[in-house]
């Protein structure tokens, strides 16, 4: 492979990061009608009533982005390769760290995503079962995030321990912005217990706050590493 | 600063009108916030632009719990 | 205060260079931090404001004694950090360890008493479903002494490190872990008056 062939291939996993970010933003939140969230103390016919009414834009919106959060792999891929870099020899525990996290996360979120689907699927169930699997469905988001978690804080300290770079790969506070977004997650587990306020899965800590702080991350990440990319192209760096 | 602290704590032991006491205890705990941010995290020595951005979370937050409180 | 100022801190002149303790990131960290924390501030208090009746009979529930002795532990190793840090810079390295590990008895101290504290909040009975105050008692107390759990094993770190610490050594990493720890004593600062104190 040619250097200007492996080059492309290098641009398209980054982009391929805040690709994901739009689609699940329109596909996810917009379409399958997460914005807001369902109320997780509704009684169970009012879950039913929501598929009934968005049946369609449930179904494509969680079909399309099934497909699309898949974009995410890419991207994890080249920040492995740029971590490598840094964290040189036979050791690159952290890459490896952020490797399986990035995976990881793609399965959450798809799990996630796949109950929406069998919900979607027959609407016509009895409303108990489509009320449990839209809960599981937030659930597996919100209670099985330390994937993601790791990914972000493996990612961050590598960058942060980075000594053979000339210029850091990100600046010092959008490490501890990684670190930061990584924590917000933990307040969520509180969804399993809390069905409303502001920790519950459709709250201002629940939802509000962890969602919008992964995905404005995954901008601020790929900003930088672009950035990087083509200083490195520049300094003719291999 | 340890005698504001047991300053609060006694002020409010004692019973004074509950208005009264809840706003003194919030600005008592926003000067407090403010001089550990001030002194204890060296933020007197601190760009201004970090010193603002201080400034501007206690007065925000005060104020928010407070005209909460009273509405 | 004014004196206290006066006295430790030489004149600010147009010489100095302003300076922030630290990394910079540890201070973008923090803001987000207190923002979430003044985020959950604003929704306790509305809420409140929603079941007035309900909150105040909880808050009563509360152990008024053991929350303040928990501020003076937390201001106390807040002062105990900044006395270590003196230390180092005033080329006194050998105090630094031994203002440390006050600082973190004070912190483990503190985690104590809270357990305490919980434990005669379920032995009566009460736990984070009981009532929406105690969701929030429950949730922002916990959420707190995350934060304290996470500043004891900095400070246990900075502890061990300070003790082969040289004069003239950079301070930076230790900047960087008392600010956090600071930040620790301030939202406890803010969160013992909300949940404890206002009536």
């Amino acid at each position: 492979m040619d250097e200007n062939t492996k080059l492309m291939y290098q641009r398209l996993s980054l982009y391929s990061g805040p690709f994901f970010v739009i689609t699940f933003v329109i596909f996810w939140a917009w379409m399958g009608d997460n914005l807001p969230p369902p109320h997780p103390d509704w009684p169970a016919q009012a879950f039913t009533d929501r598929y009934v009414e968005h049946l369609t834009g449930i179904r494509v919106g969680f079909l399309v982005a099934l497909i699309t959060i898949c974009f995410y792999l890419p991207w994890t891929g080249y920040v492995t390769a740029r971590m490598m870099r840094i964290e040189r020899g036979h050791y690159p525990v952290l890459s490896y760290l952020q490797l399986m996290g990035g995976c990881l996360t793609v399965m959450v979120v798809s799990i996630s995503m796949f109950c929406w689907v069998v919900a979607a699927q027959r609407p016509e169930r009895s409303p108990e079962l489509t009320q449990m699997l839209t809960d599981a469905g937030w659930l597996m988001n919100d209670t099985v995030y330390m994937c993601t978690t790791l990914q972000m804080f493996a990612m961050a300290l590598c960058f942060l321990h980075d000594k053979t770079s000339k210029i850091p790969v990100m600046p010092n506070w959008a490490n501890y912005l990684t670190i930061f977004c990584g924590a917000t997650f933990f307040p969520a587990s509180l969804t399993a217990i809390l069905r409303d306020g502001p920790f519950a899965y459709d709250g201002l800590i629940g939802f509000w706050l962890p969602y919008p702080a992964w995905l404005i991350w995954l901008f601020v990440a790929t900003y930088y590493l672009i950035k990087d990319l083509n200083r490195r192209v520049a300094d003719g760096e291999d | 600063m340890l005698g504001t602290a047991t300053s609060t704590w006694g002020f409010t032991l004692s019973s004074v009108n509950p208005i009264t006491s809840t706003i003194s205890v919030m600005l008592i705990s926003a000067v407090k916030a403010a001089l550990v941010m001030f002194f204890f995290m060296e933020l007197r020595h601190a760009p201004k632009a970090w010193q603002l951005a201080a400034t501007i979370w206690v007065a925000i937050t005060c104020a928010v719990v407070i005209s909460i409180y009273l509405l | 205060m004014s004196t206290d100022s006066a006295t430790s801190s030489p004149p600010l002149t147009n010489k100095i260079k302003r300076h922030l303790p630290g990394v910079e990131g540890v201070w973008a960290f923090i803001f987000a931090d207190m923002v979430v924390f003044a985020v959950m501030f604003g929704s306790f208090m509305y809420d409140r404001s929603q079941n007035l009746a309900l909150f105040e009979k909880s808050r009563q529930a509360l152990n008024l004694d053991l929350g303040g002795i928990n501020t003076l532990l937390l201001l106390t190793s807040s002062m105990l950090v900044v006395l270590a840090l003196n230390a180092l810079k005033l080329a006194k390295p050998r105090l630094a360890p031994i203002f440390f590990a006050l600082a973190l008895t004070c912190g483990l101290t503190f985690i104590v008493l809270k357990a305490i504290e919980y434990n005669q909040k379920f032995d009566a009975g009460i736990s984070i479903l009981s009532n929406d105050f105690f969701m929030y008692y429950f949730v922002m107390t916990g959420m707190h002494l995350g934060h304290v759990v996470v500043g004891n094993a900095i400070l246990a770190v900075l502890l061990y490190k300070s003790r082969s610490a040289k004069a003239g050594d950079s301070i930076t990493a230790y900047e960087s872990g008392a600010t956090y720890w600071h930040m620790v004593d301030l939202l406890w600062i803010c969160l013992f008056p909300l949940l404890y104190l206002v009536r």
